[in-house]
């Protein structure tokens, strides 16, 4: 049984999308990005609609960079603390990246060493902040342009021992696979295969683009077929608790994001049925 | 100092040289495809350059064409300033003020939003207090200023400057 609660289909609450979200039919359950809230002053109105309705509302932090040298800044583990706090969040997200050096911003996720060094220092990140967190952490791989030489193990190996040291759950994001996979020529099925899916808490469905030959993981396109059956793929290999539609940029017509929805759910119950069939 | 120690300042220093060479013109670190390098550093000023477009119209639209190539050359060698697109968008003015190359529109931009915003944590948010901003503008140069209170009319404050 799956440590993580059961959540349903979702999307990224971004303001833009608050209408598309406040009428949509079942919805399960939305992300916001945690440094975007203020949790002393009111929430923005669409969000606030949301919980009153009883939709639980998962903060994603993207700047605590976890997988610094250093240590996380304690306002900003206090900051993310403090936003669960008030959103009565049933747990929350960050990443397995860094995004900063001494004080100088990447402004964008960049990807972690894979050496036991840097999965000792992400253990450590990671454990003094789920010492601060009222709820549970899922931790999310990113997609990433860049790769570090000389890696000491696979990613697989890399996030389930991080997974298994520190007992936070999985966030895994198809899109972020399927861009490693056509970036780095990673095999995304064998990676799927060896991450702890009993661990699984959520999944993430993103749209891109390939740009000179290069997928970009933009969340503003839409979302490609190939990740669509990953995410069957697997469905076929368990129940996801929840997954969440990211779309950040570049907003859509609300026909053409329903539909995306759909896919979704068409891709998870074909998953689901291949899985019965065979199990 | 123990061997655990140094290599996590060896980590540090390697993750300091990416984060450079993406946003600050440095080199990539040993051993990193040099291309992929190029490719993200690309990547992260268009991601920036998305989000200076809402947030800086009038100066974004006043450096068409070639606003791309301009925000691209200027984001590269400069990081993220905390504060997001309108923090960005500010340095992004005062660097092409310095250079003279700063639209007379977007000065006007720049003024209002200095005077209306200000920097708290990752984010910009409104003032809650009054502000005073000042810039010359134009050709003979008039001063100027903008007085901004919250929850109330903005005054504007134009005036020839008699000495040029």
């Amino acid at each position: 049984v799956s440590p993580a609660p059961k959540l349903g289909l979702g999307i990224g609450w971004r303001e833009p999308l608050a209408r598309f979200a406040l009428e949509l039919e079942d919805l399960g359950f939305v992300e916001v990005v945690a440094e975007n809230l203020d949790p002393r002053r009111a929430l923005p109105a669409g969000l606030e609609e949301l919980r009153h309705r009883g939709v639980p509302v998962v903060p994603h932090g993207i700047r605590l960079s976890l997988g610094s040298a250093a240590t996380p800044d304690r306002q900003r583990v206090r900051h993310l603390a403090a936003v669960a706090e008030r959103l009565g969040s049933p747990l929350v997200s960050e990443h397995v990246a860094y995004v900063r050096s001494e004080g100088m911003e990447a402004g964008h996720l960049l990807p972690v060493e894979r050496t036991r060094v840097a999965l000792d220092a992400l253990v450590r990140n990671v454990a003094r902040v789920q010492q601060a967190l009222p709820v549970p952490l899922a931790l999310e791989h990113i997609a990433s342009l860049v790769e570090w030489p000389s890696a000491e193990m696979d990613e697989a190996t890399f996030i389930a021992e991080l997974l298994d040291r520190t007992g936070a759950l999985l966030l895994l994001d198809v899109a972020n696979l399927y861009a490693n996979a056509h970036n780095h020529g990673h095999d995304p099925l064998a990676l799927i295969d060896a991450l702890p899916l009993e661990r699984l808490a959520y999944v993430h469905v993103g749209g891109g683009v390939v740009r000179e030959g290069r997928y970009h993981d933009t969340h503003a396109h839409a979302v490609v077929p190939e990740v669509l059956t990953l995410l069957e793929e697997l469905a076929r290999r368990c129940s996801p608790p929840g997954v969440l539609l990211e779309r950040d940029d570049d907003f859509p017509a609300a026909s053409e994001l329903a539909a995306e929805l759909a896919a979704i759910r068409t891709a998870l119950s074909r998953g689901a049925e291949q899985r019965v069939a065979v199990g | 100092v123990s061997q655990s120690a140094e290599s996590n300042a060896r980590l540090g220093r390697r993750q300091g040289e990416l984060v450079a060479a993406l946003v600050a013109g440095g080199d990539p670190p040993a051993g990193l495809n040099a291309d992929d390098v190029g490719a993200a550093t690309r990547s992260i000023a268009l991601k920036r350059l998305r989000e200076l477009r809402l947030a800086w119209p009038t100066l974004c639209r006043d450096l068409e064409p070639g606003l791309e190539e301009r925000f691209i050359s200027y984001a590269t060698e400069r990081p993220p300033p905390l504060g997001g697109a309108i923090a960005d968008g500010c340095a992004f003015a005062r660097h092409l003020r310095r250079h003279r190359e700063l639209p007379q529109s977007a000065r006007i931009e720049l003024l209002t939003v200095q005077a209306r915003s200000r920097v708290r944590g990752d984010r910009t948010i409104p003032r809650r207090g009054p502000a005073l901003r000042v810039t010359t503008l134009g050709e003979p140069p008039r001063l100027l200023a903008v007085l901004h209170f919250p929850q109330l009319r903005e005054r504007w404050l134009k005036l020839r400057i008699p000495w040029t």
